[in-house]
């Protein structure tokens, strides 16, 4: 008779999620954090009900934090890792776990993971010894401070290292909003490093701030993060650079740690924050994942067919979850572009897209998107100093981000902002050169506005998307400019053909989107020009 | 499947009888080399594509060695 038997059972959510946890806190998996997320996306994904979502697609996003554009075909990644999972949890039941009274299978086949009773034959004596999972305590949030890392030669200043967690944990303890475990229980992480997410368990804390010191000849640098603990993910970090002086070594710290605790802690710090915040939110389901997806498709040919399926995703989405704020940012965006490109959209699209981004931004307001459409929203509305404020707190929140960059740099051409619009757009292309076709539109008003019209001309020619008007328009108007009059009839014609209301009504078209009426004006005077020339040739053929 | 053991037994030369005899009995033994073959493969691929070498190529080396390590654990354990 085998020693152990094995059966299906079902079992209750609560001990199947006391299961996984006591299976990501073993020695094993503390070891893997691909493992451990693959692990527990499948599991919350099967408890959710969502098994039909469980493909390597999905799986390598959102598990294993690979970008929108993985392809399963050619990259094997998640059934390599599945195979180690499923050795991982044959080793953890042989091992540590074999007593315990659940047993979570991933079967060779599929990512949906099995949950089973795991009897135990008491004749071997063995008895079944749960471990234990520290509970996280609700009534209020919870921190620790983590000992430094010290990253500088043969650790010198180790003073100054072990002073921020010494320090960060006597201020924060003078905060009523949040309780900091003392520095104490947490110093022996320095010499023991693991898993933020099994400290985390360990001490029964939301958050935790880490954070390291290194130097250069001149300079030293204070690097401070906040992980949350549940999931393990970097939700803030900030870098602090001073010129390096011993003697002015302790007014440094005090004033790194009064910055951050200024940042983080209290009322309104971004602690409390991003827990209301996060409170709000439902989780991240597969309808949300999908409606992005759509979005982010939506983005990359701008076609009526694509901008109708993703309205109907992120309307999905959003049913699901009302307080989806970034799924509310997309839907503003997707309203307002199909206001601009002529698709059927809301009844008065401005004002819809403009309600929709002010709620994302009540609900987040670290949404960067939220901001972008808020920004667009007052671009349509004619409102340029709102639209350029809420461009520059889009920024803010994120100044690395390369295609906010770019799409903000778009912004700033629309509203008139030439120069910044050029810096933007550069810097954009240079970090990341593959774009959408409109940042090439934003170069194009950028240099068409400096009647740089062959430059104007190179950018016309890279925007290759064939269900928009501005394509034929900003080549024609550029062709114009140049004296090219024949080249440009095919444009013309494909315009009026293609887009015969946005023809006849080309100046209230292009207004919509741009402030700038000098340039409206010059655009559509490039236009009619030729409009005029392929009217003269068609008269002069039926004479 | 006579190269793919070939491939195992180039990189533990000493456990050549062994790994023959876990090829033919153990199907986790032959899903594991088969999942180290891949890997191994897909990292030669990225290295001949120069533009490639990216932290894709690391992560998949690093995945490599850890397949490698497994190998060797499992072969040594049910020695």
């Amino acid at each position: 008779m085998p020693s152990e038997l094995i059966k299906t059972l079902s079992h209750s959510k609560k001990e199947i999620r006391d299961e996984m946890n006591r299976i990501l806190s073993s020695n094993l998996f503390s070891r893997s954090s691909v493992l451990s997320n693959f692990l527990k996306f499948v599991v919350d994904e099967t408890l959710e009900g969502r098994t039909e979502e469980l493909k390597e697609y999905t799986i390598a996003v959102n598990a294993l934090g690979k970008s929108a554009d993985f392809n399963p075909q050619v990259d094997a990644i998640v059934r390599i890792h599945a195979g180690r999972l499923r050795r991982l949890l044959n080793e953890y039941y042989t091992g540590p776990g074999k007593t315990d009274l659940i047993k979570i299978e991933v079967v060779k086949g599929t990512y949906v993971p099995v949950f089973r009773t795991h009897l135990i034959n008491k004749s071997n004596g063995i008895t079944a010894e749960k471990n234990k999972t520290i509970q996280y305590s609700r009534s209020k949030l919870t921190l620790a401070v983590l000992p430094f890392r010290n990253l500088c030669p043969e650790n010198e200043f180790q003073f100054f290292v072990d002073g921020f967690g010494e320090e960060l944990t006597r201020l924060f303890s003078l905060s009523q909003d949040v309780s900091v475990v003392a520095h104490h229980s947490t110093r022996k992480y320095a010499v023991n490093p693991d898993d933020i997410r099994v400290i985390g368990t360990e001490l029964g804390v939301h958050y935790m701030i880490s954070g390291s010191v290194k130097r250069t000849a001149k300079e030293i640098r204070v690097n401070v993060e906040l992980v949350e603990t549940m999931n393990g993910i970097q939700i803030w970090s900030q870098t602090y650079n001073n010129l390096l002086n011993i003697d002015n070594l302790i007014n440094i710290q005090d004033q790194i740690i009064e910055n951050v605790c200024s940042l983080l802690g209290g009322y309104y710090g971004f602690i409390v924050r991003k827990s209301a915040v996060a409170h709000r939110k439902n989780p991240p389901s597969m309808v949300s994942f999908d409606a992005a997806l759509w979005n982010y498709y939506f983005h990359m040919n701008f076609s009526q067919e694509s901008y109708l399926k993703t309205r109907q995703a992120l309307e999905e989405a959003l049913r699901h979850d009302p307080n989806y704020a970034q799924g509310l940012a997309m839907l503003a965006e997707l309203t307002l572009s199909a206001y601009s490109l002529g698709y059927p959209t809301a009844e008065n699209p401005v004002n819809e897209g403009y309600k929709l981004a002010k709620k994302a931004i009540r609900i987040d307001p670290e949404c960067q998107h939220a901001y972008q459409e808020y920004a667009w929203a007052n671009i349509y509305l004619k409102r340029r100093e709102e639209a350029l404020s809420a461009m520059d707190r889009c920024l803010a929140i994120n100044p690395a981000s390369v295609s906010t960059m770019g799409t903000i740099g778009f912004g700033m051409a629309c509203a008139g902002e030439y120069k910044r619009a050029h810096v933007l757009l550069t810097q954009s292309l240079n970090l990341n050169p593959h774009c959408p076709w409109w940042f090439y539109l934003g170069f194009f008003l950028v240099h068409y506005n400096n009647k740089q019209y062959k430059k104007a001309l190179e950018y016309a020619n890279k925007i290759e998307t064939l269900d928009v008007f501005l394509d034929p328009l900003t080549k024609a108007a550029a062709m114009a400019q140049l004296g090219m009059t024949d080249e440009a009839r095919a444009d013309v014609k494909k315009l009026t053909k293609n887009f015969p209301q946005i023809a006849d009504n080309l100046k209230t078209s292009l207004s919509t989107f741009l402030l700038d009426n000098s340039l409206v004006d010059e655009i559509v005077k490039g236009f009619n020009r030729i409009g005029a020339s392929c009217l003269m040739v068609f008269l002069s053929l039926i004479e | 499947m006579l190269k793919n053991i070939n491939s195992i037994v180039r990189i533990f030369p000493d456990y050549e009888d062994k790994i023959d005899f876990l090829f033919q009995t153990d199907e986790d033994f032959r899903d594991l080399c088969k999942d180290y073959l891949l890997c191994a493969s897909n990292v030669l691929e990225m290295k001949t594509e120069i533009s490639n070498f990216s932290a894709q190529t690391r992560e998949y080396e690093d995945l490599q060695r850890n397949l490698e390590q497994e190998i060797l654990q499992m072969i040594t354990r049910k020695e």
